[in-house]
């Protein structure tokens, strides 16, 4: 590097592959903003009611089914709860689930998509038989199957694995196709020449390269995640009562809809508005990733 | 063909199967069926073997399930927990969820359709951005809140203004403004572009302009002088009395189809869109469009003869894989209008007051097998489309 700098007028920069995925997704204006959203909705969701004035529990009996308000931002409920530190809380609880949702499918699928793509085989057809089985109902129908006996005790770490463990396919899939593809090419051939053993070819020569989709999915299953339980927890099946999230929070005021639409609208501009900025960050991470994809931006 | 499609078929039975013992162990060990029935006072020991006797809780769970199965493939659905027969109950759930999905599914692969096409061929335009933003908010909206959303602005507030309708002069003004203004502002572009007349940005703001007027006009003194009753419901499935003509029944049923038809189709149309521009972008840069642009052929037919038809190609694909959504989609929907098709049925499964094995395995059964047939359906299209793919 240092040697071309000299011999010549005209420095090239070497950029590693991180380097360039970086500086592409930091081109991304609409994935920049939207991370950037990310990360103000989740920092306040964690660290807002250590700020804000109200306890999503305490009741502001002189201010109840108050309009926003200087006071109350969001406005408070028929028993004089403030909507912002209740949004704040089902935002929480909501983010966290996606979030295990998203990394316990990413494991399991990584995990079940390499074996099977790298070995194939018998054990192949095992793992994408299961993936066919898992894939032929609908998630919402299992996850109802299941959680619905977990009434009252239904904590959200449950929920949460719950999901996970049953959102894994079309992570195993993708990682199938990028090992299928992968273990034909020149450098796995050459390093299974020179005698390196399987686990390392698996971590050190085709995972790396499989990075790529592996992430924007990981992404993407975030907001999927965020949808389905939202939706589990609208129809009773998902967070119960003393918990709180955002699908709860829309089953629980949707009546309320008519006479004090803030109860209504704030929770469900929550869900919109995560769901979107993760999309648009996946979006981005797509572009930085693939360079067939790159584009030319005015 | 015919082996693969024998193949696959075969394949099918083994995923059922465990689909069908998947269900069936989670059902049997959620929860007690006769738990209210125990502890109720003054019910007899005799009383509750009898109930244990008649819904089998008495005999272990390969028994049961053998017992299910068994009937199962005879085509027999088998008794509810009430005693009623399942399959009638599923049959008709069915129809009324069909009717949703299919007129739903229809609109969004038109509409997502051209959606898409025009959003590939002019890509990064204005058209493409904002139809891209709108795919991106559809993917990302919950579908019960939506719905609720509906219900009060598509419904409720809707058919307050049918009842008085009334065209404020802010909104009228308005409205005319933002059409003319948008038409002037293409116009003008293509203009510049010389690919109109100059002076056609004037002249098609000012048509836009007097034509969204005088459909204003129209539209509001229409309203006003029929009588709509409330058209659009926001509960049930049907209306509860059949009316005697054609016209109005249909008037009737398109009352209480509206809005759970426009929840599903923003379901599925955002996956049509986006994956029909990514294929007509696909298929633009290829070489078989270069060549027949390099013969000479006009844009239209470049479009409409090489890139669309084999765009189509991969959508099949998609069209199976929005089925699960759309079931999905369909249990929130029918919980929020108060149908009685599938997703009703299936909540009312769930809770019933405790799950009720045979209802569920009847519902996972048929969504299963429908989900593989549209599979195997996807891939024969694809076969038969795409010469290059060969199925085995």
């Amino acid at each position: 590097m240092t040697t071309v700098d000299q011999e010549t007028e005209f420095a090239v920069e070497v950029r590693s592959q991180w380097r360039t995925v970086i500086r592409r997704f930091v081109r991304h204006r609409l994935a920049m903003i939207s991370l950037l959203v990310l990360a103000v909705i989740f920092l306040a969701s964690i660290f807002g009611r250590f700020i804000w004035r109200f306890d999503y529990l305490e009741r502001d009996t002189a201010n109840l089914s108050q309009a926003p308000s200087w006071l109350h931002p969001f406005g408070t409920d028929s028993l004089g709860k403030d909507m912002l530190a209740l949004t704040l809380r089902g935002a929480q609880r909501s983010i966290l689930i996606a979030l295990v949702v998203s990394v316990l499918a990413t494991t399991i699928g990584v995990t079940l998509g390499s074996i099977a793509g790298f070995f194939r085989g018998w054990i192949d057809a095992i793992i994408m038989r299961i993936t066919d089985l898992l894939l032929t109902i609908p998630l919402l129908i299992l996850a109802g199957c299941i959680s619905w006996q977990f009434d009252g005790g239904g904590s959200w770490w449950f929920l949460a694995v719950l999901l996970g463990s049953l959102s894994w396919q079309g992570t195993a899939r993708i990682v199938r196709g990028e090992f299928l593809a992968l273990r034909e090419r020149e450098f796995v051939e050459a390093a299974r020449a020179i005698g390196v053993r399987n686990p390392r070819i698996i971590f050190r020569h085709v995972l790396p390269n499989a990075l790529g989709p592996i992430i924007v999915s990981a992404t993407l299953s975030i907001a999927g995640a965020i949808l389905v339980e939202t939706a589990l927890s609208y129809l009773g099946l998902g967070i119960k009562a003393p918990d709180s999230s955002l699908g709860l929070l829309v089953s629980d005021y949707q009546a309320a809809f008519q006479t004090r639409p803030w109860l209504f609208w704030f929770p469900g501009i929550f869900i919109i508005v995560i769901c979107l900025s993760v999309n648009f960050v996946g979006d981005g991470l797509r572009d930085a990733f693939d360079p067939k994809q790159s584009r030319i931006r005015k | 063909m015919g082996t693969f499609v024998v193949r696959r078929l075969l394949i099918a039975i083994p995923v059922l199967f465990a689909a069908s013992l998947l269900t069936f162990f989670l059902v049997i060990n959620s929860g007690d069926p006769l738990e209210t029935l125990r502890v109720r006072p003054g019910v007899s020991q005799q009383v509750i073997r009898n109930e244990e006797a008649r819904l089998g809780l008495d005999k272990p769970f390969v028994e049961r399930y053998t017992k299910w199965a068994g009937s199962f493939i005879q085509g027999d659905m088998g008794l509810d927990m009430k005693n009623r027969p399942v399959w009638p109950q599923l049959w008709s759930a069915i129809k009324y969820t069909l009717r949703l999905v299919l007129i739903a599914e229809m609109l969004a692969i038109t509409i997502g359709l051209m959606i898409g096409i025009v959003g590939g061929v002019r890509q990064y335009s204005t058209f493409d951005y904002s139809t891209t933003f709108v795919s991106f908010l559809f993917f990302s909206l919950p579908v019960f809140w939506f719905a609720n959303l509906l219900k009060v602005f598509g419904a409720i507030r809707f058919n307050d203004w049918l009842e008085q309708p009334g065209v404020s002069w802010a909104f009228a003004v308005v409205l005319t403004a933002v059409v003319g203004g948008s038409f002037y502002l293409i116009g003008r572009k293509r203009e510049r572009l010389s690919l109109a007349q100059p002076g056609a940005g004037l002249k098609w703001g000012g048509i836009a302009l007097g034509v969204t007027g005088l459909v204003l006009l129209s539209v509001a003194t229409y309203v006003r002088n029929r009588d709509f009753g409330r058209f659009v419901k926001t509960l049930g499935s049907e209306p509860r009395i059949l009316a005697d003509t054609f016209a109005e029944r249909l008037w009737g049923y398109i009352g209480h189809g509206v809005l759970p038809v426009i929840v599903l189709f923003t379901i599925s149309y955002a996956g049509y869109s986006r994956y029909m521009r990514a294929s007509v972008l696909e298929q633009l840069n290829a070489d078989h469009v270069r060549m027949a642009r390099a013969k000479g052929l006009s844009e239209t037919r470049v479009i409409l003869r090489h890139a669309f038809r084999n765009a189509l190609i991969p959508i099949a694909t998609i069209a199976t894989l929005s089925w699960g959504g759309l079931i999905a989609g369909a249990v929130i929907t029918e919980r929020v209008f108060a149908w009685n098709g599938m997703g009703d049925f299936f909540l009312d499964s769930l809770a019933n007051p405790s799950p009720d094995p045979n209802r569920l395995l009847a519902f996972v059964m048929i969504t299963a097998t429908a989900t593989i047939m549209f599979n195997i359906v996807a891939d024969i299209i694809y076969a038969v489309l795409d010469p290059r793919i060969r199925v085995r």
